[in-house]
């Protein structure tokens, strides 16, 4: 039996990703996201001001 | 480019390279859009590779000032992603850190919660903010628990929101060892929950 050549996308090989795939991880991390999510944390407004302050120093 | 004036609805329309060729032309306005799209995946991924607050707000200011002090130089590669390029700048600046302290130090309280949650002001029952506070400190324990290539990856992709080309390229392997990475932190993960018998779905 002659094995056909598939070449690869470039498009899929640029960018894979856990979400092509209908697996039992994917899967997991679909339900995880939201969980994963709550622990989003912000800097502190201080923070954010001592870097706007620097980058508007010239 | 030609010469953008902008107002704040129309700047949430710029792309990030743009507002960096802004910044560079002298609009030093537009960093305040830069870190309001990104100030919460590149702390989020420096926070729970610290595992300390404090910390993570000195790395990233840091990350920050290198960020502006290269874009003023002219040493910014335009070819490159703006959020990515600070991710690497920041990543390093917790790897320069690693590499100074032997230890990590966590505030946390005796029976482990993060100090910082209490102080958090919710409109919720005691019991509620009880189980959300587990919730997210169980999920905190279960990623430090990961091996580090594994916690990186995770953190890289899901709080940075990093493509996997990204990730191999910040961390130097290959796709398939990010693919492979996240993938093995997924299923350690999972393996912990079963564990410690975590519900994902516990609110």
């Amino acid at each position: 039996m002659t094995k056909t050549f598939t070449q690869t996308s470039l498009k899929n090989l640029s960018k894979p990703t856990l979400e092509q795939a209908d697996s039992p991880d994917q899967k997991l991390y679909e339900a995880l996201k939201p969980k994963l999510d709550e622990l989003y944390r912000e800097p502190s407004a201080e923070t954010i001001a001592k870097i706007l302050k620097y980058a508007k120093k010239r | 480019m030609g010469l953008i004036k902008h107002t704040p609805m129309r700047l949430q329309q710029v792309s990030d390279q743009d507002l960096v060729k802004l910044y560079i032309g002298g609009d030093e306005a537009v960093i305040e859009e830069l870190l309001r799209r990104h100030k919460s995946k590149i702390f989020t991924s420096i926070y729970l590779l610290v595992k300390d607050q404090y910390l993570a707000e000195d790395i990233f200011q840091d990350a920050f000032i290198k960020v502006i002090n290269t874009l003023r130089s002219g040493r910014y590669n335009e070819e490159g992603k703006f959020l990515p390029w600070v991710m690497r700048i920041a990543h390093n600046l917790v790897i320069d850190y690693f590499r100074k302290e032997k230890r990590t130090p966590t505030i946390t309280s005796s029976d482990g919660t993060d100090v910082l949650n209490l102080i958090q002001i919710h409109e919720e029952s005691a019991e509620e903010r009880m189980l959300r506070e587990q919730t997210h400190t169980d999920l905190r324990k279960m990623i430090h628990h990961l091996p580090d290539e594994q916690k990186e990856v995770l953190i890289m992709r899901h709080y940075a929101d990093l493509s996997f080309k990204e990730i191999a390229e910040l961390t130097d392997v290959s796709i398939n060892t990010a693919l492979g990475r996240m993938r093995y932190a997924l299923s350690n993960l999972r393996k912990m929950m079963n564990i410690k018998e975590v519900s994902v779905s516990r609110n």
